[in-house]
This record gives structure tokens, C-alpha cells and sequence, in this order.
């Protein structure tokens, strides 16, 4: 495999001997070097500095100009800021959700194709589940945010199948789903109704084809019906993919914001607010934090670091279940 | 199978029916998801008298000049797009490529290091360098509306994943080949461009369509970077489109339309590629 490391008895470490061995390997190794000097380079400058930094403004004041060491003043100001506390409220809301649609829906539809009995219809049904990624996220936003407005998608629809009271709010009017406080949030966790994220299907369809078919025949030679089979063979064997799937999801919810971002930047008040929004307010949206405020990276890291510290609370927690799934994943 | 005739019978019968249910199932299902779509396209074929008469149902006759109309409007957004996506690839394919073949093929000091700094940051979550790195590529380096600020970025981030991917199946690549070539007085670069990419196709493929998706589709970061107007990729662009300039519907949803093409085509070429790219793509935190 190698060319470069000639075998042999090797020096005491930490002796002349050996710090000689290990300088002419090195400079053996000089070409190598070079050639991922460019990857080394660009990950420590772009993705380890922002990631030491976020920790020290973390304990700043600092509005991009000047930044005053202030201690965990802004750690107390994330459980403290009103709109922190109701991101905590929506994210309780949101992240449950999100965890059981994209673990249901795209399961019911890799369940529904696997027990198909074609293989040409197996492969024409992932074919056509896969389609949807080609609309880029943001236009399906943008469509969603279509469909949500007083004359929009939603209301036709409501009206169309004679659900006429729905369309109006109290006051009579037509309703507007995201620009009401009641009615915003639910808007949002409607969105990309009905959730079979093409890329979670495809995960649990690889879990079921990695079932024996023996297993599966002999519990149908012992009698099990679909639904025991189901639930005592199919889905504990598919477990380690419903894992994976909690854990990207949960990960992906709770440093998101693009989706709030476009459809309500966290509003009507707070109602839509998430952690990571109110992160990017303080840096983009300065005036979001008070009239004539500046920007506040300090603030804003320390949000981020926030998220950080709970996102590998739960990876670390997961990890151990995480690293048996992997090497299937990776085939 | 040892079953009896007449039960065997059964079963085919009961599996035809399944079948059946499933596939109504599974068709329902995918028309609930793309009703969306499908009202995109009803409303872009729209004149805006027609988008009174009926928000989402069709109308007759159809009217394609919003499609001429949105085409000016977004084609500028298209250029950019297709110029940060085509920096994008090739910048990760090539960086990725190369340091995945020198983990893959070789052994020196510092190795398992500089690897572990790599893989780790699979693990980290993005959210964490989000505000430094504004402060970084905006101010330190002073990027704003510069591409470089958009693609240094991709660069580094896109990279990881790959090395992870393509570290993996150059390390299955018989060793035989490369001693062949060695004896020949091949170099490192030789045995990386001579070797290993030729036997790589598929696989740098499936990143490739992996890194076109999730850059085509990426808004944060180019809504930060790039503000000027002429400079946005798609993705802002249609955002800032439906803002400021306030295109009649049927202009906007052709807009939206025409965004979503270049991809279909991408998908109809490439649709097994496609299909693995997304499925590689899960294991991405």
C-alpha cells in the first residue's frame, strides 16, 4: 500500500533517533503535503476558525467594530430574550412534528413500494418519489407561501370542497394562514404536506431490502398477517435507519431557519420564531432587536453556540446506535 | 414454495389485490404532494384577468408569453447560478479527489491528524461557525459581492463529505495497478490522474449531482453574500423578484417553472446517478 514509510525497528520515541526518522519521513512525504495542503487550508480557514471564534465572541459584546468581553452575559440574555423563550415554545412544537412526519410518512411510502410485487414497478415508484427534488426548496416555499395568502391555493381548495367557513377569519374576512398569529405556526408544519422526503423513503426502502426474503417467508409460513409481520420483523429491522432519520431530522430542525426565514422571518410577532432565526436576526436583521441597535455578533454566537451544545447532547446520546447503522449506509 | 394448488391460487389472488391497494395508495400519496406543482404550472399559463377569474384551475386559452416575460426576468439569475454551480463542482471534485487519493494511497506522518480534522467535521454541526463566519468572509476578507465569498465557502464545506465517500472506494482499487505504474516511474500526480480518476467515473459522478443540488438550491448564504442585484443566483434572485418587482402571478410561477427546469433536465439524463446521489447524500447530517 505504502512506498513511503520503509519498515524496520523504530527508534525510542521522543529520541534523537527518532526525531530524525521522523523528519526524513516527513520530508519524504513533502509532495503529499502539498497536494492536500489546499483541502487543510481551506477546512481550517473557513471551517475551524468560524468555529473557534463563535466560542470566544460568544462571551463579547462586539457589533462588528468592537468587541468587550462581558462573561456569560450573553448565555443569560438567551434564556432571558422574549423572543428566545417563545423559539423554545414554537421548537417544542415544531420538533416533535417534524420527527414523526419524516419518520412516518416516508416509511408508509418505502413499505407501500417494497411490498409491491414487480421489480419494474418498484423501480418506476422510487423513480417517480425522487422527481420532486427537482424543484428547487425555494420555490416550493414560495409556492407554499402562494397557497397560503387570502386568495390562495388553500382557500380555493376549501372552497372548492364547500369548506367555506375555513377560508375566513372571525372578522369575516379572507383568511391570510401565515399573517395570523393563530394560525402561522400550524401554516408552517402544514408545509410540504404530506412530507415523504424522497431522501428519508429511499433510506428506509434500502433498511427493507436488506431484510433475508427467508426471514420474511418463513414468518409467513409460521401465519404472521402483514400486520405482525410489519410490526415484529419489518420494522424492528428497520430501526436503525428510523435512528439515523430522528437524528438528521433533528439536527437539521434545530439549526434550520431557511424555511421561516422566507415564509415569516419568525413573525406575525413571535409566533414562527426559532432559535436559529432569531440567530440570524441579530447579524442581518439588527433592527429586529430594537430601534437603531447594531449588530450583535456576540449575541448571535452565543445563540449558535447554544444550538451547538443541544444538537450534540442528542449526536453523542445517538452516537452509539448512529456508528451501527453507518457501515450499511455507506455501501 | 410447497404450498397446495388451490391456496397458492389464494395467495396470487390476495397478492394481485395488495398490489393494487398499494399502487392507488402510492399514486394518491405522490398527487397530494405535487398539487403545489401542478397549481405552479396552472398559474403560470394565467393572463391576469384569467388569474381572476380562477386562482388554481385552468383556464383557457393558455398564455406562454409569461414565460418570455419571466425568462428576461430571471436569466441573469440562471447565469450566476450555473457559474457558481460549475466553480462549485469542479473546485470540490478536484480538491476532494486529490486529498481522498493521498488518504486513500499512502502513509505519512500526520496522516490519521489531518484525516480526523477532515471526518470531524461531519460531526460538527454548521449552525455553531454561522455568525463568525459572516464576520470572516464579509469583513476579514472583505468578500462581499464577490464570488470568492460564495465559493471558498462551498469549496471547503463540499470537500468533506467527498473525501469521506470517494476515501473509501479508492482504498478498494487494486494496488497492483499502482505498482505497475510506479515501476514505470510514475509519480504521485501520475498515479492520481492517470489511474485512480479514469477508474473513478461513477462515483465522482454521484458527488457531482450531489454537490449541483445542494448548491442550486442554497439561499442563506448567497442571500448574504451576494447583495447585489446583478450578482444573485436563482434562488435569492426569485425571492427578491417577487418582492420588489411584483411580476403579475403568471410571470412569477413561470419564473418559478423555468428555476426548476435545468434541474429536471439534469434529473432526466442523469436518473439513476440521480437517484444513488440522493440516496449517498442521507448519511450527510
Amino acid at each position: 500500500m505504502t512506498s513511503q514509510v520503509s519498515p524496520g525497528l523504530l527508534p525510542a520515541f521522543g529520541s534523537p533517533a527518532w526525531r530524525q526518522r521522523l523528519l526524513k519521513q516527513i520530508w519524504r512525504a513533502r509532495g503529499l503535503y502539498v497536494l492536500i495542503f489546499p483541502t487543510i487550508a481551506l477546512i481550517a480557514i473557513f471551517n475551524y476558525t468560524p468555529i473557534l471564534l463563535g466560542f470566544y465572541y460568544s462571551f463579547t459584546r462586539y457589533d462588528g467594530m468592537h468587541a468587550f468581553w462581558i462573561g456569560l452575559e450573553n448565555y443569560r440574555r438567551i434564556f432571558e430574550d422574549p423572543a428566545m423563550v417563545q423559539s423554545y415554545k414554537n421548537m417544542a412544537i415544531i420538533l416533535p412534528f417534524s420527527i414523526l412526519v419524516n419518520t412516518t410518512m416516508p416509511l408508509l411510502v418505502a413499505y407501500l413500494i417494497f411490498h409491491l410485487s414487480s421489480s419494474n414497478l418498484r423501480y418506476w415508484f422510487r423513480v417517480l418519489y425522487t422527481v420532486p427534488m427537482v424543484v428547487p426548496g425555494i420555490v416550493m416555499l414560495l409556492i407554499w407561501i402562494f397557497m397560503y395568502t387570502p386568495n390562495g391555493g388553500v382557500n380555493s381548495i376549501l372552497n372548492a370542497i364547500g369548506l367555506h367557513e375555513l377560508t375566513l377569519t372571525p372578522a369575516g374576512l379572507p383568511r391570510s394562514w401565515l399573517g395570523d398569529m393563530d394560525t402561522a405556526l400550524p401554516a408552517v408544519l402544514f408545509t410540504g404536506f404530506p412530507w415523504v422526503s424522497p431522501v428519508n423513503m429511499l433510506i428506509f426502502l434500502a433498511g427493507l431490502e436488506a431484510i433475508s426474503i427467508e426471514l420474511i417467508d418463513a414468518a409467513r409460513v409460521d401465519g404472521a398477517n402483514p400486520l405482525r409481520l410489519f410490526w415484529h420483523i419489518e420494522l424492528p429491522m428497520v430501526m436503525g435507519q428510523m435512528r439515523l432519520i430522528v437524528v438528521t431530522t433533528t439536527i437539521g430542525v434545530m439549526q434550520g431557519f431557511q424555511n421561516i426565514l422566507v415564509m415569516t422571518s419568525g413573525g406575525p410577532g413571535y409566533s414562527t420564531m426559532v432559535p436559529a432565526m432569531r440567530m440570524y436576526d441579530t447579524v442581518m436583521t439588527a433592527g429586529s432587536l430594537g430601534a437603531g441597535s447594531a449588530p450583535q455578533m456576540g449575541f448571535g454566537s452565543a445563540i449558535g453556540v447554544f444550538i451547538f451544545l443541544v444538537i450534540m447532547a442528542v449526536t453523542v446520546f445517538n452516537l452509539r446506535i448512529l456508528r451501527k447503522v453507518e457501515p450499511e449506509m455507506t455501501q | 414454495m410447497k404450498r397446495p394448488a388451490k391456496r397458492f391460487r389464494s395467495v396470487k389472488t390476495s397478492q394481485a389485490i395488495s398490489n393494487f391497494i398499494s399502487i392507488v395508495l402510492l399514486l394518491g400519496m405522490f398527487s397530494l404532494s405535487m398539487i403545489p406543482v401542478v397549481i405552479m404550472f396552472i398559474r403560470s399559463w394565467k393572463t391576469l384577468p384569467q388569474v381572476g377569474r380562477s386562482q388554481i384551475f385552468p383556464t383557457l386559452p393558455f398564455h406562454y408569453g409569461n414565460y418570455i416575460e419571466a425568462w428576461e426576468l430571471v436569466r441573469q439569475y440562471l447565469v450566476n447560478t450555473v457559474f457558481i454551480v460549475l466553480m462549485t463542482v469542479v473546485g470540490v471534485l478536484l480538491l476532494s479527489s486529490i486529498s481522498a487519493y493521498v488518504f486513500a494511497r499512502y502513509k505519512f506522518p500526520g496522516k490519521n491528524f489531518f484525516f480526523a480534522m477532515i471526518m470531524a467535521l461531519l460531526m460538527i454541526p454548521g449552525v455553531i461557525g454561522f455568525v463568525p463566519s459572516i464576520v470572516l468572509v464579509l469583513k476579514t476578507f472583505g468578500l462581499s459581492n464577490n464570488y470568492l465569498g460564495v465559493l471558498l465557502p462551498y469549496w471547503a464545506g463540499g470537500q468533506v463529505f467527498a473525501i469521506y465517500i470517494l476515501r473509501t472506494f479508492f482504498e478498494s482499487l487494486p494496488e497492483e495497478m499502482f505498482e505497475a505504474a510506479r515501476l514505470d516511474g510514475a509519480g504521485h500526480f501520475d498515479l492520481y490522474w492517470r489511474i485512480t480518476l479514469p477508474l473513478s467515473g461513477p462515483i465522482l459522478s454521484v458527488i457531482a449531482i450531489l454537490n449541483i443540488i445542494s448548491t442550486w438550491n442554497d439561499y442563506v448564504w448567497p442571500l448574504i453574500v451576494l447583495t447585489q442585484e446583478s450578482k444573485r443566483p436563482i434562488a435569492v434572485g426569485l425571492t427578491f423578484l417577487r418582492d420588489t418587482k411584483m411580476p403579475a402571478p403568471g410571470v412569477e410561477m413561470a419564473s418559478y417553472v423555468i428555476a426548476s427546469i435545468p434541474m429536471f433536465i439534469l434529473f432526466l439524463l442523469t436518473m439513476k446517478t440521480f437517484v444513488r446521489g440522493i440516496a449517498a447524500g442521507a448519511i450527510k447530517a
